[in-house]
């Protein structure tokens, strides 16, 4: 009876550990199985070390771009007297601030047209880069000497397309610029004061405008205005800036349609 | 102990050695497979990438030059200066560039050095090219004079480590810089 108990015990007890070892195999070689998609020690690491320089060249890139585009933007906004959009509001080269109704560029309209461009400009550039995907969207804020452009998300699946992580990033941009453009915005008030009450004038403009930055032309009833303001370019030289504004003071015939669409 | 005792303990003793045989075994055979299909050992190269932070250092290291020569230095970074060149023909700017290349990379990689009658090649040599439309605008450093210098001891053989770098700058038509490292042996990078 007692040699029947003990082989009862032994014959459990190596069951028991058969049982055991086969439970133990059978977590190593799931384990194992798992683990042929897992990388090894130092590949997370290694590939967010080649993320973040993949992303430091194009944040490099973007960084340039945007030098390159303030120069660019700056051009265009003087040549559109402020405005980003001019249609049917320019003559002889300079855009209409005023015909039968006023249409100035004021403090909101300049950076919000500036924004655009900028961030126009920027997608020229970035169309060209071999990270394109698709478009940025940029809205530039400025504050005191700078231009800062927050909170675009780069999700380029080509270029980050890693094996175990997706990666997105903030590609937010700063440029410090010293440039005052109040100096255009106080002569544009000043001009949109001054032409409420010398009209078609020159000389009470030529006396009350008293801005050495700005120069006025006329021809006949066209009054032309250069405002001039000196900038930084995108190599630290100085260089003139003139933008470009224009009252016309000739009889606006609306019969012919409101071609003067603010 | 009794005899009972070593009666009733010896099968468990003979299971505890089947046991512990059985795990052997299976260890083993895990441990080989591992071993035979290189899991657990894995080439990392991350020297490449050294390569990228170099070069991105490099086009962003601050300097002053008189661009209008109005007397006065305009603070801007390498790139900037690429740029210039590739919109302003200055051989004397260029010049000054070139040395201040060298002066950055060289002191990164060191040129060879003899040692009685043996040559301890561990030349590190650098080359940057300045791409534009595909076509080399200009080059600074020299690789080739590596490359050469070793099929002329009569090795025939490239350089042991030959990294490029890629770095796409904006400009009207998109300029791509290139640096080349050449170097074999020490410490190549700075």
């Amino acid at each position: 009876m007692l040699k029947s108990k003990k082989g009862v015990f032994t014959l459990l007890f190596v069951w028991l550990m058969i049982i055991l070892l086969v439970c133990i195999a059978g977590i190593i070689i799931y384990k194992d199985q798992g683990a042929k998609d897992l990388p090894h020690i130092g590949v997370f690491q290694l590939e967010l070390t080649n993320v973040y320089n993949e992303a430091d060249k194009i944040v490099f890139y973007l960084d340039k771009s945007l030098q390159n585009s303030f120069d660019e933007t700056l051009n265009k906004i003087a040549e559109n007297g402020g405005f980003y959009d001019v249609q049917g509001r320019t003559k002889n080269g300079y855009v209409i601030w005023e015909w039968n109704k006023d249409c100035y560029p004021d403090e909101e309209i300049f950076y919000d047209s500036f924004s655009k461009f900028l961030n126009e400009e920027i997608n020229s550039y970035w169309k060209q880069s071999d990270y394109y995907e698709e478009d940025l969207e940029y809205i530039f804020e400025f504050k005191d000497d700078k231009v800062v452009g927050d909170n675009v998300i780069l999700n380029l699946s080509e270029t980050f397309d890693y094996n175990y992580i997706n990666y997105t990033f903030n590609a937010s941009l700063l440029l410090k610029k010293n440039i005052n453009f109040d100096k255009f915005l106080d002569a544009v008030t000043k001009i949109e004061s001054v032409s409420s009450f010398c009209g078609n004038d020159l000389q009470c403009w030529e006396e009350d405008i008293n801005l050495d930055y700005v120069e006025i032309n006329k021809e006949g009833d066209f009054y032309k205005f250069d405002i001039k303001l000196e900038i930084e370019d995108k190599f630290s030289i100085k260089k003139e800036v003139i933008f470009k504004g224009a009252i016309n003071y000739a009889e606006y015939n609306p019969l012919l349609g409101d071609k003067f669409v603010c | 102990m009794t005899k009972k005792g070593v009666v009733m303990i010896f099968p468990i003793i003979i299971s505890l050695i089947i046991l512990a045989l059985f795990m052997v075994g299976f260890f083993l055979i895990v441990g080989t497979k591992e071993v035979f299909e290189g899991k657990g050992k894995e080439y990392v190269d991350v020297s490449v990438r050294e390569v990228d932070t170099l070069l991105l250092n490099y086009l962003r290291t601050p300097i002053e030059v008189d661009l209008n020569k109005d007397g006065v230095g305009e603070e801007l970074e390498i790139s900037d200066l690429i740029i210039y060149l590739m919109e302003n023909e200055n051989e004397e700017l260029k010049e000054k560039f070139d040395n201040l290349t060298m002066d950055t990379f060289n002191p990164c990689f060191p040129k060879s050095q003899t040692k009685g009658l043996i040559k301890v090649y561990d030349l590190n040599t650098w080359q940057l090219d300045v791409y534009q439309d595909n076509k080399v605008k200009f080059s600074l450093g020299d690789c080739k004079e590596f490359i050469n210098l070793y099929e002329g001891y009569g090795h025939g053989i490239p350089p042991e480590f030959y990294y490029s770098s890629f770095l796409e700058l904006p400009f009207d038509n998109k300029i791509d810089v290139v640096l080349n490292v050449c170097f074999e042996g020490g410490d190549p990078l700075c």
